[in-house]
């Protein structure tokens, strides 16, 4: 059998001078120019928000579902995937059908007239 | 209440069970008095109580459903006479009660409610752009 241990993973960024240094478990394995390390730190928001998002996707569906179920033409997330799970959740997750019943409905009505005629006479 | 489609009515036109202009659409004079409306519960005509109906009409003739708009000639209810009506029904007419599904309910109409006196009761369709209604 066997096991597998995640890794503990240590890191440091340091700066010196006008470059900056990652340092993971005590080796440096990347000396950036200023610019460089804005330019990755910018990649690994991006990365990361999107590794957010993946991490709690049945979150951001289920309250994208409950904008949807409220009315609102809006979601959390760009995602496909999410976006369809949120639809699908919208319209037939029990508890958003119980607790959020009313979808009010966009149907109109014109304004009919009832007009009541004098009884005929008999011949 | 207000002039609704019944929830079960919506259901027919997505499930394609009504054809608003194929089908014999019926509509009835109601006595709110003798039955409750119900939107979210009622769906055939045998919810609504015998006792309620104070007339039938003939089916709607000339309907049209151009943009989702539900139009029909305006509806003539023969020698009508009985208790005060509030509502009209509309309804999908199978034959059989238990199948005839309820489309809308209008409780909202210039000269509602009404008590008859014998003579015709004319149910006169907006011209206007939802006419009888817009889905």
């Amino acid at each position: 059998m066997q096991v597998i241990v995640p890794k503990q993973v240590e890191f440091r960024v340091r700066q010196e001078g006008d470059r900056v240094l990652l340092i993971i478990n005590g080796q440096c394995v990347a000396d950036l120019e200023w610019k460089a390390a804005e330019v990755l730190w910018q990649a690994l928001r991006e990365k990361t928000r999107r590794a957010e998002e993946v991490a709690k996707a049945f979150s951001v569906a289920r309250d994208s579902a409950i904008l949807l179920r409220a009315g609102a033409r809006m979601v959390l997330s760009g995602s496909r995937k999410i976006i369809a799970e949120a639809v699908k959740m919208a319209g037939h997750d029990r508890d958003l059908r119980r607790f959020m019943p009313f979808i009010k409905s966009q149907e109109s009505f014109g304004h009919p007239v009832v007009e009541k005629l004098p009884p005929k006479e008999m011949l | 209440m207000a002039n609704a489609l019944y929830d079960k009515g919506r259901e027919g036109f997505l499930d394609g069970s009504i054809d608003w202009d194929t089908n014999t659409i019926k509509s009835i004079l109601v006595d709110e008095g003798a039955d409750t409306i119900d939107l979210a519960v009622d769906d055939n005509l045998d919810d609504r109580a015998a006792g309620s109906r104070i007339s039938t009409s003939a089916a709607l003739t000339t309907k049209t459903v151009t943009n989702g708009v539900a139009d029909s000639d305006d509806i003539t209810f023969t020698a009508v006479s009985g208790a005060s009506v509030e509502s009209v029904d509309f309804f999908k007419d199978t034959g059989t009660e238990s199948t005839s599904r309820l489309i809308c309910n209008v409780d909202t109409a210039t000269g509602l409610p009404v008590t008859p006196s014998g003579g015709d009761i004319v149910f006169r369709v907006d011209n206007g752009a939802n006419k009888l209604f817009k889905l």
